[in-house]
């Protein structure tokens, strides 16, 4: 629950999901569920030359098994935050 | 088969299994302290970690050495100061040896998915 806590907090904040296949997406966070799928808008392709056929998508649903890596804002980690809400976690939830 | 009618052996392996766990449950709690700083089942070793420099071997040649801001049961993790460290082997054309090629990148703060997590290696020293 806590990653999924975290990511509800980045709404309307710029990511960039990286894919297991290496195609990277970068978007604004419109909404995550408990799977960690993720819902981008105004999205664009990292590489586009290398994938042109992405160039036309605007915004996109991830699903969360996909995903590699999330590139985050550094204004949009509260490492306390964090911290204690793993600790919470680790301890009994 | 109902429940009523399975061996009484089955039966009483379980209450004496119940019995062991409620009473190690009853065991003296330890401080708040000490259970901190003791290392019980595998995840307290990432748990110690935190706010640590941790090495992260990855799936797919990919290795990361970062600060262990979060985790969860999954090994998923948020990292910072990441440097991740991508290993591939090319092939000469002409000579056919191996030429083992790394590509690092730095990344301010980055969401690792569980599942691609092959082992975590607490505090580096360096």
């Amino acid at each position: 629950m806590l990653f999924y806590s975290y990511f509800k907090t980045l709404k309307g904040k710029e990511v960039t999901v990286e894919l297991k296949n290496d195609l990277a997406i970068t978007g604004t966070m419109h909404s995550v569920d408990q799977y960690l799928n993720i819902k981008l808008n105004n999205t664009r392709v990292v590489n586009e030359q290398k994938y042109p056929h992405m160039m036309s998508v605007r915004n996109c649903f991830i699903r969360g098994s996909v995903v590699r890596y999330v590139q985050l804002p550094p204004g949009s980690v509260d490492t306390e935050i964090l911290h204690d809400a793993t600790r919470r976690e680790a301890r009994g939830g | 088969m109902t429940a009523s009618t399975e061996p009484s052996g089955c039966v009483s392996v379980q209450d004496s299994f119940c019995q062991r766990k409620s009473r190690s449950t009853c065991k003296r709690q330890p401080s708040a302290r000490e259970e901190e700083a003791t290392v019980k089942e595998p995840l307290d070793l990432v748990r110690l970690s935190l706010d640590e420099k941790i090495y992260v071997k990855l799936r797919g040649d990919r290795e990361i050495r970062g600060r262990l801001h979060a985790y969860d049961q999954h090994l998923n993790m948020i990292l910072g100061d990441v440097e991740e460290t991508i290993t591939s082997v090319e092939i000469d054309d002409e000579t056919y040896e191996e030429i083992i090629k790394t590509n690092k990148r730095m990344l301010p703060y980055l969401f690792v998915r569980g599942d691609g997590v092959i082992l975590v290696s607490p505090p580096l020293r360096q």
